[in-house]
């Protein structure tokens, strides 16, 4: 994959992708300016003018643009409105799961092989789980937010057990001598937890005002083991800790990922937060679909790092991050954003069909997906209010795979 | 079959069971997360606050969360008679068995009747379904996307790869919501919804749940066929076949079609894997009773047993449809086979 103007010339050249451009352009704009040009309110109904002889609702003229819906609403502020949101939402979907997929894809793929060390790993995800908790509270589910971080206290001692554990062996076939201050900082943090656990009982974890004391014990004792076992770093590494590839690790995650059923779990993690609001549908979107996107770059990332001039740097000494940066990602970088195009497509989808169940963000807020739902019960009787919705669905959706469709091509020209 | 091969056999079985264990795992927790009071539910909302008490007890719901979690996971897998009156037998009130093996996913909040019973009824629907739906997808799917092919750069092609395009950003709730209109209100041949009664009726209506998810598949499959099939027919392989004098069918059909299917079935399989687990929106709009309808319910009901329920299900799907696609891969691919 390349760019540069010879991708420009290819991506000209393609009907089908300027059309898909076409499409896309139109769209946004329509979400952008819809909204300022619309007369009316979208949730507010008319009932002077927008209610019919028989209280039906009226179709499309010069005052509504797109007909009323069954109460009196206008369909185009409305289909504005909700592509706004239906664009939000799956921009800032497709930019999590696509920087967590193209994360994991390339860490999994660059480091396949490598043994990880799992107090290591389980820390990180103690990590992970603490940041989710912070995110959960900001889109406004205490409760739930409280469960991540007892969860993140839970995975933080059982990482500092395990790696006492090690020291213990260690100690036992007599190298004391491999043991350092980052040890005394891992024996404190254990200890203070368990006093803390002692003194306020288990369930005071699952408590959400409780576990703050312990998770900054955790961080500060995960910070000083970080600084003060730099320069024992050489020593430490005889010591037996128990490891498992990332590579490994990280696809084993994704499997499990994608055995869940995609809509069951969205719906569950849209249930478990108290209000659904554009922030949970996107954080539940792009934190649940980036398990295709990883696997694919993973397999680009494989290639690429075994390309001669990688194994060439990586034999002058480069290090790590610098390949990574310099090496791989432009090398990944095509594909992402091919992927992403594409995401954005099905990620339209997704909201619609959240919203088509009836599991997107409450009434009256318009959402695309909703308003087919809404028209499909009348749509003998009013068919604007299916056809509408229904067509800048698949319009949107078109123009991305289009849009996406022309990239691949430009972009690698191997297939075309 | 030797040694090697059983190993690997193994280790693949250990590793889908472990799956299946995470992610019933997390749902159980998931559940848990989500605000709900289960006891209120099946006393009532005019019960009194005594009596919610006594049921919260009943249901366990008073105890710790890791006590349980502790229970759920001994009640969910565990042997007992392979003979037994779920009635009157109070120990195995709520199990389905295989044998000696119990499975007991507890009892629906919301019906009363126990879970395992419920996908009991519910499993045939989505599967009649998912298999209808992927025999239409692929047989339409891999058929068109051989034509194009076949004729490539024609208008026949291009016709195709423009239907596919379009097909695969139609979602299914556009599609399942217009084939409604067109084939049951507006020309009235099909019934609308539900799921009939008899084996004609129910026919006919399975026909437009299979329509919508069966012409999603096909587009998927129309694309992909086309474009592994346009890339092997360069190969020398096939120009090879055809220089020997092999009939054009048999090259075609046996010699690329067969390398083209490796990498379909993959897909084919994790397809029917999702499909298995439930057709959540296509089995609402058209108000067929499969998993994925009960799954939408439970959901909206905040039904936790049947929620677990269904996850498994889904869950138990994805990870047998992987594991076949692997051994399927086997036998399609001599390489993998020999290896």
């Amino acid at each position: 994959m390349t760019f540069g103007p010879r991708a420009l010339s290819r991506f000209r050249r393609n009907k089908g992708a300027l059309v898909g451009a076409g499409i896309v352009a139109a769209i946004v704009l329509f979400a952008a300016i819809g909204p300022l040009v619309a007369r009316h309110d979208p949730n507010t109904p008319d009932f002077d003018h927008g209610r019919g002889a028989f209280g039906t609702p009226v179709g499309p003229s010069p005052r509504f643009w797109l007909g009323t819906d069954t109460i009196f609403r206008d369909v185009f502020s409305r289909l504005a409105h909700g592509g706004r949101m239906s664009l939000e939402v799956a921009l800032a979907a497709t930019v999590i799961s696509m920087g967590i997929g193209t994360a994991v894809g390339v860490l999994s793929g660059y480091y396949k092989g490598t043994k990880l060390r799992v107090d290591h790993l389980i820390e990180a995800i103690a990590l992970a789980s603490i940041a989710a908790g912070g995110a959960l509270l900001s889109a406004g589910a205490p409760v739930t937010s409280a469960r991540f971080v007892a969860f993140a206290i839970w995975c933080a001692g059982a990482a500092t057990a395990l790696r006492l554990l090690g020291r213990a062996i260690a100690l036992v076939r007599g190298r004391a001598r491999d043991l350092g201050a980052a040890d005394v900082v891992d024996l404190l943090a254990l200890a203070a937890g368990a006093w803390l656990l002692a003194r306020r009982g288990a369930p005071a974890l699952a408590d959400h005002r409780a576990p703050w004391a312990v998770v900054g014990i955790e961080l500060l004792a995960l910070v000083l083991r970080v600084v003060l076992a730099r320069p024992v770093a050489a020593r430490r590494a005889r010591l037996p800790f128990a490891r498992i590839d990332l590579d490994d690790a990280l696809m084993r995650a994704v499997d499990v990922l994608l055995a869940f059923p995609f809509l069951l779990l969205l719906m569950a993690i849209a249930a478990a937060v108290d209000r659904t609001t554009e922030s949970t549908i996107f954080l539940v979107l792009g934190l649940t679909a980036w398990t295709g996107t990883a696997r694919v770059i993973r397999g680009k990332t494989l290639a690429v790092r075994d390309l001669e001039y990688v194994v060439a740097s990586r034999a002058l000494g480069q290090s790590t991050p610098r390949i990574l940066m310099r090496h791989v990602l432009p090398n990944v970088a095509g594909l992402a954003i091919v992927l992403a195009t594409n995401s954005v497509a099905s990620m339209i989808v997704a909201e619609a069909a959240l919203s088509f169940l009836g599991l997107s963000v409450p009434p009256p807020a318009p959402s695309w997906g909703r308003m087919l739902e809404e028209g499909r019960a009348y749509y003998a009787a009013a068919p604007w209010l299916l056809v509408a919705p229904a067509a800048v669905i698949l319009l949107a959706v078109l123009g991305f795979n289009l849009l996406g469709e022309g990239l691949r091509d430009a972009l690698d020209p191997k297939d075309s | 079959m030797n040694v090697e091969t059983l190993r690997l056999l193994l280790r693949r079985l250990a590793w889908s069971l472990g799956v299946v264990f995470a992610v019933t795992t997390a749902t159980f927790f998931l559940n848990r997360a989500i605000p709900s009071d289960p006891a209120r539910m099946v006393a009532g909302p005019q019960a009194r606050p005594a009596d919610v008490a006594r049921i919260r007890e009943q249901l366990g719901l008073d105890r710790p969360l890791s006590v349980q979690y502790a229970i759920f996971l001994s009640r969910l897998v565990h042997a007992g008679p392979s003979s037994f009156d779920a009635r009157k037998d109070g120990a195995h009130a709520t199990c389905g068995h295989l044998g000696p093996l119990h499975l007991d996913l507890g009892r629906s909040y919301q019906q009363r009747r126990p879970v395992v019973a419920i996908l009991k009824e519910r499993l045939p629907y989505t599967a009649v379904l998912a298999l209808a739906a992927t025999a239409l997808s692929v047989l339409l799917g891999v058929g068109s996307g051989l034509v194009a092919a076949l004729r490539r750069n024609s208008w026949i092609d291009a016709l195709t790869v423009g239907a596919a395009l379009v097909g695969i950003s139609a979602p299914t709730f556009i599609l399942g919501v217009t084939l409604q209109f067109v084939l049951a209100y507006q020309l009235g041949i099909l019934p609308l919804n539900g799921a009939g009664d008899g084996l004609v009726d129910e026919a006919r209506h399975l026909v437009l749940p299979t329509l919508t998810l069966g012409i999603f598949g096909a587009a998927f499959y129309t694309r992909m066929a086309r474009a592994e099939l346009v890339e092997l027919l360069q190969q020398d392989f096939i120009r090879t076949a055809r220089a020997k004098g092999l009939p054009p069918w048999r090259v075609v059909l046996v010699h690329a079609l067969r390398n083209a299917l490796v990498p379909i079935v993959t897909v084919i399989g994790l397809d029917l894997g999702g499909l298995l687990g439930g057709a959540v929106i296509t089995e609402q709009i058209f108000s067929w009773p499969g998993v994925g309808m009960l799954a939408v319910r439970a959901m909206r009901d905040r039904d936790g047993p049947v929620i677990i329920g269904t996850v498994l299900v889904g869950a138990v799907a994805i990870v047998a449809a992987n594991a076949v696609v692997d051994f399927a891969y086997a036998l399609l691919d001599p390489r993998i086979r020999h290896h």
